[in-house]
């Protein structure tokens, strides 16, 4: 059986919650105090920035009157990605988790981009798409990778 | 769509995708849908030259590193328009470009080409809602995404903090 397409509600209600786990992820690295001064602050901004997208997302929503039900439960402590933030043995550890959900993030926006109908969340998403890889190359400079 | 990845879509353009209608749950692009996507398509194109030009020009007076960096940021570039070229001729549109080619003014320098990359990556952002083929929303998001990580290596080079704020 073919499944249906995914509604532009369920299409932004994915993001919101892509955007849940970043701020978690960000703050849970923040809190376990393996991070240095400035990629502290980097993090804990990612998380604030996470946090700002998803309210957003929430209300390109609600303007469209497609309100969602409120934020379900976000129970991580047992996915992998605990496990990966809980087993980075440094910095520089951690911070390669964080550009990795950066880099998953690029993805499932772009991907959901190509699902969106209605112009102002695809601006929205779009815009949220930019903040995120402006985060991947701060990661990636913090790191001493290349950034292109 | 699912399951490609960026550099596998940029390399092919989105070619097949669009037009076997994979990867969105919008409509079958009708001819003035294509006919519209290939007008912004081209605009596209022609920003992507400039700036490949732009960065060519700039490499010629530039040594070590930020010449490397600029070369780098030149080829991607041109990846970018021969992707969106692809993407045109899938729509049937003549991938020759059209629409002014912006260049900077001779004698500018990294500092002006920040300013450059944010300029490209803002037309980007106007485009997107425009756009109706979904996959070449997702094309383009890519490309959007490359012109912000070259915003942010030139930043780099120049010795700038990078910036980073929740939307662009």
């Amino acid at each position: 059986m073919r499944r249906r397409p995914p509604t532009q509600v369920e299409v932004v209600d994915g993001l919101i919650r892509i955007e849940r786990v970043r701020a978690w992820a960000n703050a849970t690295a923040v809190a376990g105090g393996r991070l240095g001064g400035e990629a502290q602050v980097l993090a804990a901004g990612f998380a604030e920035h996470s946090r700002t997208r998803a309210g957003a997302l929430r209300t390109g929503l609600e303007a469209l009157g497609s309100g969602l039900d409120g934020p379900a439960p976000l129970v991580l402590a047992g996915e992998p990605l605990a496990a990966d933030l809980a087993g980075a043995r440094d910095e520089a550890a951690l911070l390669r988790v964080l550009a990795r959900l950066e880099r998953v993030a690029i993805d499932t926006y772009a991907r959901s981009l190509a699902r969106l109908e209605v112009p102002e969340l695809i601006s929205t998403a779009a815009s949220a798409m930019g903040g995120h890889a402006q985060q991947l190359a701060a990661l990636r400079l913090a790191l001493g990778d290349e950034v292109v | 769509m699912v399951g490609l990845t960026r550099r596998a879509l940029l390399a092919r353009g989105a070619a097949g995708l669009m037009l076997a209608g994979c990867g969105g749950s919008g409509p079958t692009p009708g001819l003035s849908d294509a006919a519209s996507d290939a007008g912004l398509l081209m605009d596209a194109v022609a920003g992507e030259v400039g700036s490949a030009r732009t960065y060519r020009d700039l490499a010629s007076g530039l040594s070590g590193d930020g010449r490397r960096l600029v070369l780098r940021l030149a080829a991607d570039e041109e990846r970018h328009a021969e992707a969106l070229r692809s993407a045109a001729r899938e729509l049937g549109a003549d991938p020759g470009g059209r629409g002014d080619v912006l260049v900077l003014e001779p004698g500018s320098g990294l500092s002006e080409a920040i300013s450059f990359e944010a300029s490209a990556a803002a037309a980007h952002l106007q485009r997107l809602p425009r756009v109706r083929t979904p996959q070449l929303r997702t094309l383009m998001a890519y490309i959007l995404a490359e012109e912000v990580a070259h915003a942010a290596a030139l930043r780099a080079e120049l010795g700038r903090e990078p910036v980073a704020g929740a939307f662009l």
